[in-house]
């Protein structure tokens, strides 16, 4: 992605705000491998993040009138990709509390997401809430702060707690 | 501080989320404790891992199909959204001017009806004041207006050989500037590169020529006299349009050529982008992969892609030169493939016969299958809005 020709990208950017929906295909196209893998990752259910990422690029598209010439389009993919995901993870806590057998760890989710890579195997089986906050904040970046804004109801102190047994867990259970 | 108040802190160390005083504690606590140090390390990988973690997640291959439907179903939804927006601005539109017209009819209604009863105006003082004020504000605003066309000009535009000599008003020149009204012309084997200031560039072919006719951050414009040019523009760029004896072609961003061949005839090919041939009575937007001809006369032939079949080509050239024949429209059906959606668009558009309307409708459904909204019969007794939106739907797909 980085390689493609910025002002390619620029272009493509262009008449996707024209309208043009080969363009913003293209652009869908180079941007779907770091879109999905990051839904993949926190969701860990193959069939939700299917559903999840078409909502990213749908949302993209509505919205890509917004998109300034100071940020790059992966970033930004990025950001509506995070939004789409806390809103189903939000879906996903209403359901649990209506109905509280529903999927709680990684074994009873129906289609989990498989991967060869060791490292992500660990990440996508550690229990939902653990994983979304070591992936937000150790892979995407975001702050303790950042983080507990997105969930709403959880301190930023809560998501370093959470964090800390996350990176603890992954510590005892890889070599490194 | 114990071994686990340590172990404790050291994430919220790593990450600076300490305090000055905490963190300078951890820091001699690590140095200390060789056991947490170790873990401290391996928390150190681990996170250095994780910056670049390459991904063993495999992308479902039809998933992009998938989002290409959805956009797809989702641009039928705007349409009707669109449509039923219109109509309402309808429906309101006739009530208002309903309105107007019982407003108008009472006003007359109760307007006196001999005009001798109305007194005279005179001319006031004020009314002096008013024409003076207006008379300054139309003075300073015709002179903004100047003063911004002028400030606007992005003249001269730097031209620059690439290959051979060129002449500026029929004039050898050493000097790389083209300015408003002159005319560059190529030789038999010179190529020049033409620098529009914001736009992009124009390399003019050999033995060409093309005139400046306007040069600004608002409106660029050049006038092909003969020969050939190709443009690499911006998306968002200032407007430039190319002038021809019996076309406009204006430039949407993109890469493409203009070229008049030896009939007088225009050939545009859009490599990418998107241009707008305008002639005295018609206009088309030709989209990217596609090549049409304009003919002397003002006809704008049949648009094929520059990699479609040879029998396309030969047909859509034969068929924009002498006119649509049946033989001409069956060895298209038959060799047309899904680069062909656009001609076949364009050939249902200028058929009459209703078997052959039938028959490229049915190819072209086959290769496009129309959107919801788009109906056989409405293609067929020519329903300009189902054209247009199946248009829409074949363009972005191509």
């Amino acid at each position: 992605m980085a390689e493609t020709n910025v002002n390619y990208i620029k272009y493509l950017i262009g008449l996707s705000q024209r309208g043009r929906k080969n363009s913003f295909i293209e652009l869908c196209e180079l941007n779907l491998k770091p879109v999905y893998t990051l839904a993949a990752r926190t969701l860990a259910d193959k069939d939700i993040t299917d559903e999840v990422v078409k909502e990213v690029f749908l949302s993209a598209w509505r919205n890509i009138k917004f998109v300034r010439d100071d940020i790059s389009i992966t970033a930004w993919l990025s950001s509506v990709a995070v939004f789409e995901i806390m809103e189903e993870l939000r879906t996903r806590a209403k359901r649990k509390k209506n109905y509280p057998k529903s999927t709680e760890s990684y074994k009873e989710i129906p289609y989990p997401v498989k991967t060869e890579n060791e490292i992500e195997k660990q990440i996508i089986e550690l229990p939902e809430l653990e994983r979304v906050i070591l992936i937000l904040h150790d892979i995407e970046g975001y702050n303790a702060n950042e983080i507990s804004g997105f969930f709403g109801d959880l301190t930023a102190e809560e998501v370093r707690r959470i964090l800390k047994i996350a990176r603890q867990t992954l510590t005892e259970h890889l070599t490194l | 501080m114990t071994r686990d108040d340590i172990r404790n802190l050291m994430y919220d160390y790593f990450d600076g989320y300490l305090p000055g005083e905490e963190s300078k504690r951890v820091q001699s606590f690590l140095e200390e404790y060789e056991d947490v140090a170790e873990e401290y390390r391996k928390f150190g990988n681990l996170l250095e891992k994780l910056k670049d973690l390459p991904t063993g997640i495999a992308v479902p291959p039809s998933l992009i199909d998938n989002i290409s439907d959805e956009l797809l179903s989702l641009s039928v939804a705007e349409y009707e959204n669109e449509k039923q927006k219109k109509l309402r601005e309808i429906s309101e539109n006739k009530e208002h001017r309903w309105e107007e017209k019982s407003k108008k009819k009472e006003k007359v209604k109760s307007e006196p009806k001999s005009k001798e009863t109305i007194p005279a105006k005179k001319i006031s003082k004020g009314s002096i004041k008013l024409a003076l004020v207006l008379f300054t504000i139309v003075l300073a605003v015709t002179t903004g207006y100047f003063t911004y066309n002028y400030l606007n000009y992005n003249l001269p535009w730097n031209i620059k050989a690439i290959k051979g000599f060129f002449q500026i008003d029929n004039q050898f020149t050493h000097i790389n500037e083209l300015n408003i009204n002159q005319t560059l012309t190529t030789l038999d084997t010179s190529v020049v590169r033409v620098n529009v200031p914001e736009v992009g560039w124009i390399d003019v072919q050999p033995n060409s020529s093309i005139v400046l006719r306007k040069g600004s951050n608002n409106d660029n414009e050049i006038f092909l006299a003969k020969g050939g040019i190709l443009l690499n523009t911006q998306i968002d760029n200032p407007p430039l349009e190319i002038i021809t004896r019996i076309a406009t072609i204006e430039d949407l961003g993109g890469n493409f050529s203009v070229r008049i061949d030896d009939n007088g005839s225009v050939i545009v090919t859009m490599r990418n982008g998107l241009a707008n041939l305008i002639t005295r009575d018609k206009t088309m937007f030709l989209i990217q992969g596609y090549r049409c001809k304009i003919l002397s006369n003002g006809a704008i032939g049949i648009p094929f892609h520059s990699q479609t079949s040879d029998v396309v080509v030969e047909e859509a050239n034969l068929m924009t030169t002498s006119g649509i024949t049946q033989t001409g429209i069956d060895k298209i059906i038959n060799a047309a493939g899904y680069l062909d959606g656009i001609t076949l668009w364009h050939l249902l558009k200028r058929v009459n016969d209703k078997n052959k309307k039938l028959e490229i409708f049915t190819k072209l459904d086959e290769l496009f299958p129309k959107p919801p909204g788009v109906t056989q019969n409405g293609i067929l007794t020519g329903n300009e809005e189902m054209m247009q939106l199946w248009h829409k739907e074949i363009e972005w797909q191509i």
